[in-house]
């Protein structure tokens, strides 16, 4: 494994002997998994303009120097969008998306491919870091620590950029819950560009997972028809978690750019207050008659499966929409339709009185009613839990929380 | 949320800008501004005046640089300029900060030694309860309480106001630069220098503004909390100087002690001054007193790249808790010395700081001119410029209390 630092300011020169400058940064080409070095830059002196030597040029690339294969380099390489190892890398932050953080790289690790130069890793670890600080004595205690180049995505301005809208870019292979943490982590511009450049099934998952408040933020830094087509495919509870936030007009072009019965809805939920059964609840709900065979049950919820496994249960009502009971997954896997009793919470049950009841009672869902009494919706204990561990979910930790007067205060026992 | 009414968007943005500004009025500013009134009455008065325009720039570029890149300031001086400069302008940083952070030890002292307390009792209890509170996430229990005690120092501007101070001396005092070319006087005018524009101050202010999630379109509305939050300062300092020129200036009477500090306060509290004085000096010194090694500590951790906060546990992020102990040990034993001078340590410390800003801020505007970093939101010529003139004048300033205390 070679390491950039190692490199950086190393002699240049001709195949002849003569002197072309120093080594200032190296061009890679991000269209491959690991990508390729397609030019050298070179500097002369202090000063003095960096001329970008391509790749082919190279007949070694030492410790003690590199050696082109021709007395003069060719005609400098064009960079256009080029990423920059040194400038746009080294010592930046990145994503390190398999574990979920953010670090700042020590170190790029290069190895020689079939006389081709790829960067394989990037290194983050301590001991990278104090041998260029030229703390060696230190550095052999400390450890090596490399994220794959294929398992990161970097922050920096230029790189995040560049690796956008590379083919082989990372982010592409996320699901929605790794992709919350990537955007959890990235400044709020930066992540919104990650949600434009991944398909709005992968951003509706993304904001989905995320803190309420971070998806508000991303929702809002979105153009409405950017924001439409995510909206559309996330569940409605968290939907209306993250419109809550949103000005009035804000509000009113976004849901112009969801159909008009999904407006409605969402509308209709986010007229209910945030910490009451109304504000959690989801109207993703399956119902049956009182005494539908359960054959019909099961061949409806199979062609029309609830987003949310915890909302497989079925609440049987009567003809006036109010609740008879409720069909818990495990009856209707066992072949029974009938219903038994759950208790009934009203859209303006506090959510706490909701916490208490999920403890109570063993049950996966519960039934929202509304002032007649007819279901409106259910609150899953998922939705229970992203409640109660609001501060678990994707989301940036932060530092000065000591001076936040909104900060939610955890329920007291 | 773009056309949220103005005073909505404004109070969701506003924080930083105040919260920092306000922690500047912390013991050692107190105490540098006061005595630069009792000493030079309304004569330095023009120093605090620029100090403020610098503070208004300067933490505007810093809450830029934060809402711009996501980044604290640690972090960005790594990016630009690679590991080996970074470890020295940390180490400015970390040298400024535990002055400072002994300062506030001192502010502690200072103020229980007019109740009688030894400070050998005062000082670590006071250091053993804040980091408890910090670090078991209890602080903002008492965080608004530490806000109203520090918030007595508004009692200046009664104080003052109730002195009746030449209002022309005063006017005269801010515009017209006037500098006995005595060592005392240019270190009076660097210390002021270095209270306002703290090194901390400026780490504090980017890295909430990155906290709070502030995007390019909050910019508008956190200039106007930075402006507000700088010009309080501002405020509350020239007042502090006309209560001490009216009071202490006025009768030829130097500050050695926290005593003679509280006199400024008797056009407005008489016999009570003492008490008004030592409860705003406590509160304030234990507000900064928990902000600074935490801050300290989130600088150390940026720029050796390791993500940590109060979440983690200490075997999760040795760095941040290791560098939070270090400052508050380091910062109680010196103030803990027998015989150690409070008032000289307090206002030393910020000419201190003064000398370890100029490479810091030369950081800042390298970053801030930086497109590759900045993008459209770089610093233009004019505010370049501006930035550069206050630059050159402190290393002038700098240079000349060098000089004046060699010959």
């Amino acid at each position: 494994m070679l390491a950039l630092t190692d490199f950086l300011g190393r002699d240049v020169t001709g195949a002849d002997g003569t002197p072309h400058g120093r080594l200032e940064d190296l061009a890679v080409d991000l269209a491959e998994r690991h990508p390729a070095v397609t030019a050298l830059l070179v500097r002369r002196g202090r000063g003095a303009p960096t001329h970008a030597i391509p790749w082919s040029d190279v007949a070694s690339f030492e410790h003690a120097g590199v050696e082109l294969n021709r007395g003069a380099p060719s005609a400098d390489v064009v960079l256009g969008e080029a990423l920059l190892l040194r400038r746009d890398v080294l010592d930046t932050q990145i994503v390190d998306v398999a574990g979920r953080r953010v670090v700042r790289v020590a170190d790029v690790e290069l190895a020689r491919d079939d006389g081709q130069l790829r960067v394989v890793a990037v290194d983050v670890g301590g001991r990278a870091l104090l041998q260029r600080m030229g703390l060696r004595r230190l550095a052999r205690r400390a450890r090596r620590h490399a994220v794959d180049w294929h398992e990161l995505h970097p922050a920096s301005r230029r790189g995040h950029a560049l690796a956008l809208r590379a083919p082989a870019a990372s982010i592409q292979t996320l699901d929605g819950a790794q992709l919350a943490e990537l955007v959890a982590r990235l400044p709020v511009e930066r992540a919104a560009e990650v949600l434009r450049a991944v398909s709005s099934t992968s951003a509706a998952g993304a904001l989905s997972a995320a803190r309420p408040g971070l998806g508000g933020r991303l929702v809002d830094a979105l153009h409405a028809a950017e924001a439409g087509p995510i909206l559309a495919q996330m569940p409605t509870d968290d939907a209306t978690a993250a419109l809550r936030h949103l000005g009035p007009e804000r509000l009113d072009r976004l849901l112009a750019e969801v159909s008009s019965e999904r407006g409605v809805e969402l509308r209709r939920l986010l007229a209910y207050p945030a910490r009451t059964a109304g504000g959690l609840m989801t109207t993703d709900v399956r119902t049956a008659r009182p005494g539908e065979p359960v054959e019909a049950i099961r061949a409806r919820l199979a062609a029309d499966p609830p987003r949310l496994e915890g909302l497989m249960t079925v609440f049987v009502v009567d003809e006036q929409g109010r609740v008879q009971g409720a069909i818990a997954p495990s009856a209707l896997v066992a072949g029974s339709a009938t219903p038994a009793p759950v208790p009934i919470v009203a859209v303006d049950t506090p959510v706490d009185e909701v916490v208490d009841l999920f403890a109570l009672h063993d049950v996966l869902a519960l039934p929202v009613v509304d002032a007649a009494g007819r279901l409106v919706g259910a609150v899953a204990v998922d939705d229970v839990l992203e409640e109660l561990l609001a501060e678990r979910l994707p989301g940036r930790r932060r530092r000065w929380a000591l001076f936040d007067p909104t900060r939610r205060r955890r329920a007291s026992p | 949320m773009r056309r949220r009414s103005g005073l909505v968007a404004l109070l969701a943005v506003v924080g930083p800008g105040l919260l920092a500004g306000l922690s500047d009025d912390d013991p050692a500013g107190i105490t540098t501004y006061s005595i630069l009134g009792a000493d030079y009455g309304y004569r330095l008065l023009w120093v605090l005046a620029l100090s403020t325009a610098a503070l208004i720039l300067f933490h505007e570029l810093g809450m830029r640089m934060g809402v711009v890149t996501g980044q604290g300031l640690a972090g960005l001086v790594r990016e630009r300029y690679g590991i080996r400069l970074a470890a020295g302008g940390l180490t400015a940083l970390i040298v400024a900060n535990v002055g400072t952070t002994c300062a506030e030890f001192a502010g502690v002292a200072a103020a229980l030694e007019l109740a009688g307390v030894s400070r050998y009792v005062s000082v670590p209890v006071a250091a053993v309860g804040v980091s408890l509170l910090v670090l078991r996430g209890s602080f903002r229990r008492i965080e608004h309480v530490l806000l109203a005690l520090s918030a007595v120092f508004a009692a200046y501007v009664l104080s003052g106001l109730l002195a009746g101070p030449d209002w022309g001396a005063v006017a005269t005092g801010l515009v017209v630069p006037r500098l006995p070319g005595t060592r005392d006087a240019v270190l009076a005018a660097v210390a002021t220098v270095g209270t306002t524009l703290a090194p901390w101050g400026l780490a504090f202010i980017q890295s909430y503004a990155v906290d709070k999630r502030l995007t390019p379109r909050d910019l508008r509305y956190a200039r106007v909390d930075v402006a507000t939050g700088a010009l309080l300062t501002g405020v509350i300092g020239v007042f502090v100087v006309i209560a001490c020129a009216e009071t202490l200036h006025r009768s030829g009477q130097a500050i050695d002690g926290a005593k003679d500090a509280a006199v400024a306060l008797r056009p407005l509290a008489g016999g009570l001054a003492a008490t008004l004085f030592g409860g705003g000096l406590l509160g304030a010194a234990l507000l900064a007193a928990s902000i600074l090694p935490l801050s300290t500590a989130y600088s150390v951790s940026e720029v050796l790249g390791v993500e940590a906060a109060l979440d983690d546990r200490p075997r999760e992020a040795p760095v941040f808790y290791a560098t939070y102990a270090l400052v508050v040990l380091l910062s109680v034993t010196i103030i803990l010395i027998p015989g150690a001078p409070l008032v000289p340590i307090l206002f030393l410390s910020q000419a201190l700081n003064a000398v370890l800003l100029l490479p810091i801020l030369g950081f800042v505007y390298g970053i801030v001119r930086d497109r590759d970093l900045m993008g459209e939101h770089a610093l233009g010529r004019g505010g370049a410029l501006a930035a550069l003139a206050t630059i050159a004048l402190l290393a002038v300033c700098v240079v000349a209390l060098g000089v004046l205390s060699v010959v």
